[in-house]
């Protein structure tokens, strides 16, 4: 059984029900819809397309390896993800946002009874992980100005204004 | 253009700060205003408040005519700039989660430093209370680490009453009397003393222990005696009193105190560090004690007094010389289990098995797979590299585990070859093959690590060997696709 969904550019998608209900959002509309296509007013095409091939990816994940709890927020990103991800800037953040648009986080383990541990690992990938944490891989020991080049941004402080905030971050220098 | 491409919201950019550090932090509030509003919080919310480099005495040149001595904090070096504005700034306070308090020395005058009633000199004294009072009115505080420092031990008991805060002390010197009727509750959740000399508060410690607020507590550095009050005052209480505790780490225990753990009926995980069962003696703990125990930490002679029995899960342990237990003999390859029973003593299959300097286990190594075959995480690291002869062995042994998703089993130590990135590449294909289709991770060297994507039949060297070898070789990619 499938649905369809349609873009803000306009695009039906036919997606398999099983993949569809992977996205929270799109399993609540299901619900009120019924035969009627379901609008995703703030995902493109191109952008939906990637999210499907995500969760088709992922939607037979094996449960993670043993974990006693004892790792630490690590910003480790498997290989097929990394390929995944390696897309432009502009993408990058689309695909972040249209995650969280369309929480993602919960919805494995809410809607298709597949062990907690595993849902949270595949959807917190999608909903922004894998994305959130390619961002900060390309923040990681940058400079200021670094970061401003990498994300064309204008620095918009004055000198005095700089200066100030230097001083007054001085002690994040120490370890 | 003053904005990126696509702007995400706040709580996005916030998502991505968890990912990173302090240091990136800074650059980040540096970069333009708005991503200084969005990262200040994330900047604020691990501070560090470190003290000079210099001891803080009275007299000192560095305080004489100074005009900001009217200034709370104006010893505190360049920290001091932090310590103003977040006495000033609520917003900022709200922002602290986690709070290092690191270097701030004094010299002790003619006094040992356990000596009750002494102080180091006055504006030494008085510069540490001020930091620490401002901390404990840092309402998200959730953990504080104290490092290389000396401090009022009634200080320290300040911040133990913030609720659920978890507390670390390295290398820290307490000093001074403690009055504990200041305090109208206690509420600290994770205590950790690492190396550090807190013996004039040791009473009052014990005695804020039975508040029972408690969720894990760490006193691997604690002399006997200091254990010894410990046990007993929580043994003469009728009830538990320490029902939260989940985590304990200590570094005695003798048979006598074995009732302590009457004490703690949720206790998930015990590690005993540089305790073996030749101090112990023979007596076992009663069958009743830590019923909820899942992980065990400790010399492997333990064991059969701590696992056996009790639903242990992970298991992590190690070899060393001398006598053994006549119950356990692990070192040898003359090993005498039966005593031990079904599942290495634990009432459940273990999953997590790791067993440091094991030269010599064979039929240990046997043993414990033979009883065990949904072992997950298997780390059999020798002290003396085993011969290629002796690893092929033990390999033979780990192909019988069906689970086994990650094996360390670092035992070669040269710099890798293209013959020894081939054996290990092929070995973890065999071992896959014939062993465990669900392995995933292999480590044969410290310098190298396999792993494979759970799809993929592809192993991908990592590791700190690579660039040495790429240096010499560059020839690695045939073998990466072989």
């Amino acid at each position: 059984m499938s649905i369809t969904i349609v873009t803000s550019d306009n695009e039906q998608f036919c997606v398999e029900k099983l993949v569809a209900q992977r996205i929270a959002l799109i399993e609540d509309m299901v619900e009120n819809a019924g035969d009627r296509p379901i609008p995703l007013p703030n995902v493109t095409a191109s952008v939906l397309r990637k999210i499907l091939e995500y969760c088709e990816h992922h939607k037979n994940d094996p449960l993670p390896p043993y974990d006693d709890g004892s790792r630490s927020r690590t910003t480790h990103i498997s290989e097929w993800d990394q390929k995944f991800i390696t897309v432009d800037q502009e993408m990058l953040f689309e695909i972040i946002l249209a995650a969280n648009y369309l929480e993602m986080k919960p919805l494995l383990y809410v809607r298709l009874n597949v062990p907690r541990v595993q849902c949270l690992t595949a959807c917190n990938a999608v909903a922004g992980d894998i994305g959130c944490k390619t961002v900060a891989n390309m923040i990681k020991g940058k400079s200021p100005e670094e970061i401003r080049k990498l994300f064309n941004i204008v620095n918009n402080f004055t000198p005095e204004e700089e200066a100030q905030i230097r001083k007054e971050a001085e002690w994040a220098e120490d370890r | 253009m003053n904005t990126i491409h696509v702007p995400l919201p706040p709580e996005l950019w916030l998502d991505i700060s968890s990912y990173l550090e302090r240091l990136d932090h800074l650059s980040l509030v540096q970069v333009n205003r708005r991503f200084n509003q969005i990262f200040i919080p994330a900047l604020y919310s691990d501070i560090i408040i470190k003290g000079p480099d210099y001891y803080i005495m009275d007299g000192h040149p560095v305080f004489l005519d100074s005009p900001d001595a009217a200034s709370r904090f104006f010893l505190a070096g360049r920290t001091r700039g932090l310590l103003e504005r977040l006495q000033k700034d609520a917003e900022l306070r709200q922002c602290v989660r986690q709070c290092k308090i690191s270097t701030f020395r004094a010299p002790f005058r003619d006094m040992t430093p356990s000596e009750a009633g002494q102080a180091p000199y006055v504006v030494f004294e008085t510069l540490v209370e001020d930091i620490f009072q401002l901390v404990a009115t840092l309402p998200s505080l959730e953990r504080v680490k104290i490092h290389l420092s000396e401090i009022p031990a009634q200080c320290f008991f300040m911040l133990c009453q913030l609720p659920d805060i978890d507390i670390t002390t390295s290398a820290v010197t307490m000093y001074g009397k403690v009055d504990l009727s200041e305090f109208t509750s206690f509420k600290v959740g994770r205590l950790v003393f690492e190396t550090s000399n807190v013996r004039p508060a040791i009473p009052s410690i014990v005695e804020m222990t039975l508040s029972g607020s408690l969720r894990e507590l760490s006193l691997n550095t604690e002399s006997r005696g200091v254990l010894k009050k410990l046990f007993t005052e929580h043994m003469q209480r009728s009830t538990p009193s320490l029902p939260l505790l989940e985590v304990l780490e200590i570094g005695w225990i003798d048979a006598q105190y074995f009732d302590f753990f009457r004490a703690t009926p949720n206790l998930l995980e015990l590690r005993l560090k540089g305790i073996t069962r030749l101090q112990l003696g023979t007596s076992t703990l009663s069958s009743d004690l830590l019923p909820r125990l899942r992980r065990f930490s400790g010399h492997h002679s333990l064991l059969p007094c701590f696992v056996r029995g009790r639903p242990v899960m992970s298991i992590t342990t190690r070899d060393t010389t001398g006598t053994p237990h006549p119950d356990f003999w692990a070192y040898d390859d003359n090993i005498t289990l039966s005593p031990l029973g079904m599942n290495f003593g634990s009432s459940t299959p273990v999953l997590k098995l790791v067993w440091v300097d094991c030269t010599r286990n064979r039929e240990l190594l046997q043993y414990l797979v033979d009883r065990n075959p949904g072992i997950l995480h298997l780390d059999v690291t020798p002290t003396v590299p085993y011969t290629k002869v002796l690893l092929s062995e033990r390999l033979d042994i780990v192909e019988q585990l069906k689970q086994l998703r990650e094996l360390y089993i670092r035992s070669l130590q040269h710099v890798p070859s293209t013959d020894s990135l081939l054996w290990e590449k092929e070995t973890c294909e065999r071992l896959r093959r014939k062993g465990s289709a669900m392995l995933t991770s292999v480590s044969f060297s410290t310098l190298i690590d396999w792993t494979r994507k759970v799809d993929s039949e592809l192993w991908t060297p990592s590791g700190e060997g690579l660039p040495v070898y790429r240096m010499y070789m560059a020839k690695l990619q045939p073998i990466a696709s072989h």
